[in-house]
């Protein structure tokens, strides 16, 4: 067992290379303890639409009449905060271009890219 | 020696030589009091009604895709367009005291821009973000003495194979130069930094309104929000992203809350008046219509709330007096300092402006993309 050596950059980063230290895995991770606490609460949880949040098929009161009017107007104002993480790409991470071409969202929604997963590279 | 040379006088031949006029005694002096009295008449008249006329109301707005706006509160046009550096797109715009540079939140969140409105152009910026940490900010606020930006930040930690949340923090920042003085932690849900009047208190409002000592760097009191405790009232909901409270001094938020005798919701504002740090509430009534915000108005005991309606409050007799739809959603507005217009933005890609007498709309301001969250800050040329 003395002779794993780190191969990735997670290892690297957490295991000396061999000689310094050796590496036995009965020893217990309290890394790994640490992360399973690691649960945090949303930045903005705030609800207009608080009977489903996140949420933008119902208001309050279970219709749609008191949503924002129209509905694209409302767009942005809940993505960019990340407040519709599930139904609409992120525009603050991961797909930045998303609404690039979609300056008034009313007018040119049509013009919202399609995003789907980047395929994740083989081993 | 000959004449002639550079900064002298030469003679020239072909120039006839007349005699000097004879003036009365007096008269020069006489022309160079009225050529100084018309001088100041003109330069008067001519900064009185120049866009950056002391006392006047100068709008800043923002919008996609990466724009700032400056509104001329006299004609309500824009009179500049400003083209933020980078990738948009605008959030929370803060003022500073002077009435000369606003700061931005830009580039998907990650970098304050510094716009100075008199020239209109971006002219410096902050990057918050390092590779080892991506760092969201949420909220600016600069000090009342105006060296010092305060940023709420939500960030990041960028590890080779993991991304780690880490706590909530205001960072610090001389503005004179750009260098994180420090940075505390406060709660997360934060979405709104005001300053007190005095300039002794820095609120940071979330579920609850944590008041902090800037100088310190700690929370030393907490303003109910979320868990006021009202007799009859459930768990009360805020929404405010808005930093609309220039023209008062008086955040207002409004709140919505279940009636817990009576088995509905019911809906009001809380005040909180940044002289003194005393707070208002008022249950205006059941639950039909959602609003986002509301605005007081700087000469009336009057409020107005925002959303897919405009309502006025009386706030003397804490009632809502007057309602009218609009034509679409606006997340928020802001108040001319005389009390008399009303500007709705956010949301879409237009500002209206509306009477507070006749809440009837007056005109409509385009810009060039959508507001989405972004502030719609009043400023007073000093």
């Amino acid at each position: 067992m003395k002779h794993f050596k780190p191969v990735n950059k997670k290892a690297q980063a957490k295991y000396p290379s061999q000689g310094e230290e050796t590496f036995d895995p009965k020893e217990e991770r309290t890394d790994l303890k640490e992360e399973k606490a690691d649960v945090v609460g949303m930045q903005m949880p705030l609800a207009c639409a608080s009977t489903l949040d996140p949420g933008w098929e119902v208001d309050p009161f279970g219709g749609v009449a008191q949503l924002c009017q129209p509905m694209e107007s409302d767009l942005y104002g809940c993505t960019d905060p990340c407040w519709w993480p599930a139904q609409v790409p992120d525009n603050l991470n991961t797909y930045p271009n998303w609404s690039a071409n979609c300056n008034a969202a009313v007018q040119d929604w049509r013009t919202l890219e399609t995003v789907f997963p980047e395929e994740e590279p083989e081993a | 020696m000959e004449t002639g040379g550079r900064g002298e006088v030469g003679t020239f031949p072909h120039v006839s030589q007349s005699p000097r006029p004879r003036v009365p005694k007096g008269g020069y002096l006489m022309i160079n009091k009225m050529g100084w009295f018309c001088f100041v008449i003109f330069v008067g008249i001519f900064v009185l009604s120049s866009e950056y006329a002391p006392g006047k109301d100068l709008l800043i707005a923002a919008s996609r895709s990466n724009y700032v706006y400056v509104i001329d509160g006299t004609t309500d046009e824009i009179i500049k367009t400003i083209e933020l550096q980078g990738r948009g797109f605008p959030f929370k715009i803060a003022t500073d005291p002077a009435g000369k540079k606003v700061y931005v939140i830009t580039n998907r969140w990650e970098t304050i821009a510094i716009v100075d409105i008199e020239q209109g152009k971006q002219i410096d910026q902050i990057e918050l973000s390092t590779p080892k940490e991506r760092v969201k900010a949420i909220e600016i606020a600069v000090n009342r003495a105006g060296d010092k930006l305060y940023v709420y930040e939500a960030p990041v930690e960028l590890a080779p194979d993991q991304y780690k949340v880490l706590p909530t923090r205001i960072r610090e920042i001389d503005l004179a130069t750009k260098k994180f003085i420090r940075s505390f932690e406060v709660p997360r849900q934060v979405s709104l930094l005001y300053f007190s009047t005095d300039g002794k208190k820095l609120y940071a409002q979330g579920p609850d309104i944590y008041v902090l000592d800037p100088d310190q760097g700690k929370v030393i009191d907490t303003i109910p929000l979320k868990n006021i405790g009202i007799t009859g009232l459930g768990e009360v909901d805020v929404l405010n992203f808005w930093p609309h409270y220039e023209q008062t001094n008086i955040v207002s938020n409004v709140w919505s809350a279940p009636d817990t005798i009576k088995g509905n919701f019911v809906v009001g504002i809380m005040n909180l008046d940044l002289n003194n740090g005393n707070t208002e509430w008022m249950e205006l009534e059941v639950f039909s219509n959602i609003i986002f915000s509301s605005v007081i108005s700087p000469t009336e005991k009057k409020a107005y709330l925002i959303y897919t309606t405009l309502s006025k409050v009386d706030l003397d007799q804490k009632r809502i007096t007057d309602r009218v739809k609009l034509d679409h959603t606006y997340y928020a507005g802001n108040i001319s300092s005389d009390g008399k217009k009303l500007y709705l933005g956010g949301t879409q890609q237009d500002i209206a402006v509306y009477d507070t007498s006749t809440l009837k709309q007056l005109k409509k301001i385009l810009l060039k993309g959508d507001q989405s969250v972004a502030s719609l800050k009043m400023i007073k040329v000093p």
